[in-house]
């Protein structure tokens, strides 16, 4: 069911491309075209990660309410079942809140995530419940320091080889508007990448998170070039300042008195 | 010669490229930012001004003091933010929140489409700063730890959460006789929820996203009578937009209505129902005559505009004749 709705998302992101490509074509009428689409899939998105969600308060009890006992290993299944409850509300609300997802949910889940280890979790359970708390006024519960706890989380992710924390990192901060706080965040997800490989197990979570800011990257790409990002060019924005390379090797300085033939 | 023309011709092709066209800033306030339900609307907002010919670039906020500011300085042409900000850019609009003036749902929508049409748009524009949009953002409801605070008397002497740059609810709270605690939207459901204040008030969103129902605890509630009509307003500097566009946009906004109302009305279906205090009729005349005498004190204070009290006056009226209030039009 996650994977379903995983895929769902991806097509919804499609959409919103097109969105942002049209409205900067001008496209007015197929802009609001895209719109309606990318909305109707959120709701199909939110419908399958709101069953995962379902299937988790069945399995282990409402989620918030109380820790529930895990076999080793389960803990992840209990941490993106978790997760899929707040997709499953962010989609709802992205799709027009057809489906009427409480917003309680995102509170049973905040509470849900501190049944589990979050560095043995590779940061994520840490790192939901910062987003989470970031869109709350106040910024969540008293004595926890979510800022703070995100920055942790992020570096657990990148030692260990599976970035879902950073993902969701930039999808905060793209919330807030802090532009440069998503940039940055590209730019580091490109160099874990090459210096740590994915966690051998979790290798679809890692992809996913990639595939995460890839959507970000291209969504800033698409706003101010009409097209997404190059291929290989992530971690790389349209106006980085070309640094002037020093060249040790002068192949032009003698051509001067050559002239063109 | 020909190559001046070429360029102004150049420059005019550019100037109607709807790609390159000079972009205005809209600022959006909403606590949970790109991700919330007001950006999602501006959104829709945006792509619709588009097709009036006119584009504009989105901003969130998730600090409404900040937006406000940067609207105030230029960095926004237009902030879409809650009424009692607004109230500090045009107090006609911003009057729209006046305690206890709009009880239901109805009649907000009523007042709404009112201040919307067009013979309205000179009530809606100062020298600064126009309101070219309001949409509803729930009904103000009372949040008590004790059942027992049901009426106005019951009130007196209770600590009671206050936005601080709210200066009718400051008024309010003194005329009732509470003890007010200084509160901002980031503290006060922490100020109830840990019980350093005995009542808060908010729309029944906070209820859930904020979980004041821990601040309620065993022996509290909620009222089942609204304090007043919290608002989303869009604000824009008086003369940036034509007057057709912003006409345009107050009627856009008025068609969100029922959109919006939706999510209020949800999420106060699903406050618990042991909760709600359901409060006599004659408890409700007693909060009505106490919230007329603070909507004329504030009147008179200049907070409130004497204009909008007639308007919402004459709806309460429409609604309900027998109102002693119809007859003696003190507003």
């Amino acid at each position: 069911m996650l994977s379903s709705a995983m895929c769902a998302e991806l097509a919804a992101y499609e959409m919103e491309l097109e969105y942002v490509r049209l409205m900067r074509k001008g496209d007015i009428t197929g802009a609001k075209d895209a719109r309606i689409r990318q909305q109707r899939q959120n709701t199909l998105t939110a419908q399958r990660y709101w069953r995962a969600y379902e299937h988790i308060g069945q399995a282990y009890g409402e989620p918030g309410t109380m820790c529930p006992e895990m076999e080793e290993g389960e803990e992840t299944l209990y941490a993106t079942g978790l997760s899929a409850g707040v997709q499953a509300f962010l989609n709802d609300r992205l799709g027009g809140g057809e489906l009427g997802i409480p917003l309680a949910v995102m509170s049973q889940v905040s509470r849900g995530l501190d049944c589990l280890d979050s560095d043995a979790l590779w940061g994520m359970p840490h790192a939901i419940q910062s987003a989470l708390w970031s869109g709350l006024p106040g910024g969540g519960p008293e004595g926890r320091d979510g800022p703070g706890q995100l920055v942790k989380a992020i570096q657990v992710g990148d030692r260990t080889g599976q970035r879902m924390s950073r993902a969701i990192a930039v999808q905060s901060w793209s919330a807030s508007g802090d532009v440069q706080a998503v940039r940055q965040a590209i730019r580091d997800h490109r160099e874990s990448l090459e210096t740590v490989p994915s966690a051998p197990d979790f290798e679809l979570l890692d992809v996913f998170s990639t595939t995460l800011l890839q959507h970000q990257s291209d969504l800033l790409w698409m706003e101010a070039t009409g097209h997404r990002t190059p291929t290989g060019g992530l971690g790389t924005f349209w106006d980085d300042s070309v640094v002037e390379e020093e060249n040790d090797d002068d192949f032009l300085g003698d051509l001067d008195e050559e002239g063109q033939e | 010669m020909r190559r001046v023309i070429q360029g102004v011709c150049v420059l005019v092709a550019l100037a109607v490229l709807p790609g390159i066209a000079q972009a205005n800033t809209l600022c959006v306030y909403d606590p949970s930012g790109a991700n919330g339900e007001v950006y999602l609307v501006a959104k829709d907002y945006r792509t619709e001004a588009a097709s009036w010919g006119v584009n504009l670039v989105m901003k969130p906020y998730t600090d409404e003091q900040t937006a406000a500011q940067d609207f105030k300085a230029g960095k926004c042409d237009g902030v879409l933010l809650t009424g009692t900000r607004a109230r500090m850019f045009n107090r006609f609009s911003g009057s729209l929140e006046a305690m206890g003036a709009l009880p239901t749902y109805k009649q907000l929508k009523k007042a709404i489409k009112t201040i919307s049409s067009s013979k309205a748009a000179r009530l809606m524009k100062s020298s600064r700063y126009e309101c070219a949009g309001v949409a509803p953002a729930g009904a103000v409801l009372l949040y008590v730890n004790d059942k027992s605070i049901n009426n106005v008397e019951a009130i007196a002497g209770k600590r009671l959460a206050t936005l601080d740059y709210d200066k009718a609810a400051k008024y309010m709270v003194r005329h009732v006789g509470a003890s007010l605690v200084p509160a901002d939207v980031g503290t006060f459901a922490g100020l109830f929820n840990n019980r350093n204040a005995d009542i808060a008030y908010a729309p029944a969103t906070a209820y859930h996203a904020l979980e004041l129902y821990k601040g309620i605890g065993s022996k509290g509630g909620v009222i089942d009578y609204p304090l007043a009509q919290m608002t989303f307003q869009f604000m824009v500097h008086t003369g940036t937009f034509t007057p057709e566009f912003t006409q345009q946009s107050r009627g856009w906004f008025y068609k969100t209505f029922d959109r919006f109302a939706k999510l209020s009305r949800q999420a106060e279906s699903r406050i618990k129902k042991k909760h709600w205090i359901t409060i006599t009729d004659e408890d409700k005349k007693r909060y009505d005559k106490m919230f007329q005498e603070t909507r004329i004190k504030l009147r008179d204070q200049k907070i409130y505009n004497k204009t909008m009290l007639k308007i919402l006056r004459k709806i309460r009226c429409k609604t309900d004749a027998t109102r002693a209030e119809c007859a003696t039009k003190v507003e």
